[in-house]
């Protein structure tokens, strides 16, 4: 599964991830997993200032992430 | 409806120019054009500003900003250029223009979409300073700006 990151969160860890997939692992079950894995950025990818968007929709912390390949990590927009 | 996101540098005199010789019949056009600073919102001397984009929401975020003024004020046509990547100092960032038969419209079209773009358009922005570098969020007056087009008090 590849996890795409906008703003202050790909200069932390890049435009993307390849993670392997984890069942029917939900949102909030990726940020925790991506949040262990990166300490550093954790308060970040456990905030409910980034959504996460999948299909180019904004997801719950409860939607589960089995069969999708990609999923965005996206920061509050700062405008044009 | 013309709307371009670009990676390049640009002119707004031609944008201008190109947007007013399509015009058939107006008598107003109003437009505005959005420079990046020599200094960033602390004071300190701006190297770039880096407006990172999303490959398919950003458009998707403008186009909507663009179709909600063309059917809310009485315009004829309007034309958003906005830049992605990279921003030297003194570089258009965006232009916008509104054209329609009176002055208002156009002068409302056109401020509605500039209010709107430096809220909700789907950007992250990063100033790079002499001494470092920060994402910036809107402000409480982009918010404010923006609030003042609500239509709903649940909005």
């Amino acid at each position: 599964m590849k996890i795409l990151f906008f703003g202050m969160l790909r200069d932390a860890l890049g435009d993307e991830l390849e993670v392997a997939p984890a069942g029917d692992e939900t949102v909030a079950q990726l940020r925790t997993r991506l949040a262990r894995l990166y300490p550093d950025v954790a308060r970040d990818l456990l905030s409910p200032r980034i959504r996460v968007c999948v299909a180019d929709a904004i997801v719950g912390e409860d939607f589960r992430l089995g069969g999708h390949d990609h999923v965005e990590f996206l920061p509050p927009v700062s405008g044009g | 409806m013309s709307i371009r996101l670009t990676d390049q540098p640009f002119a707004a005199e031609g944008e201008l120019a190109e947007f007013m010789a399509r015009l058939t019949g107006d008598g107003a056009v109003v437009n505005f054009v959005g420079i990046a600073r020599s200094h960033s919102s602390s004071g300190e001397i701006l190297k770039r500003l880096v407006l990172q984009h999303h490959p398919r929401l950003t458009s998707r975020s403008i186009d909507e900003i663009a179709e909600t003024a063309r059917k809310r004020f009485d315009i004829s046509s309007l034309r958003i250029v906005h830049r992605y990547g990279p921003v030297a100092p003194g570089e258009v960032i965006v232009f916008v223009a509104a054209a329609s038969k009176h002055r208002r419209s156009a002068f409302n079209a056109a401020d509605y979409m500039m209010d709107r773009l430096k809220t909700d358009a789907v950007f992250w922005k990063r100033e790079d300073t002499t001494s470092g570098s920060r994402w910036i969020e809107p402000t409480a007056d982009d918010y404010g700006a923006r609030e003042q087009w609500s239509e709903s008090c649940l909005e």
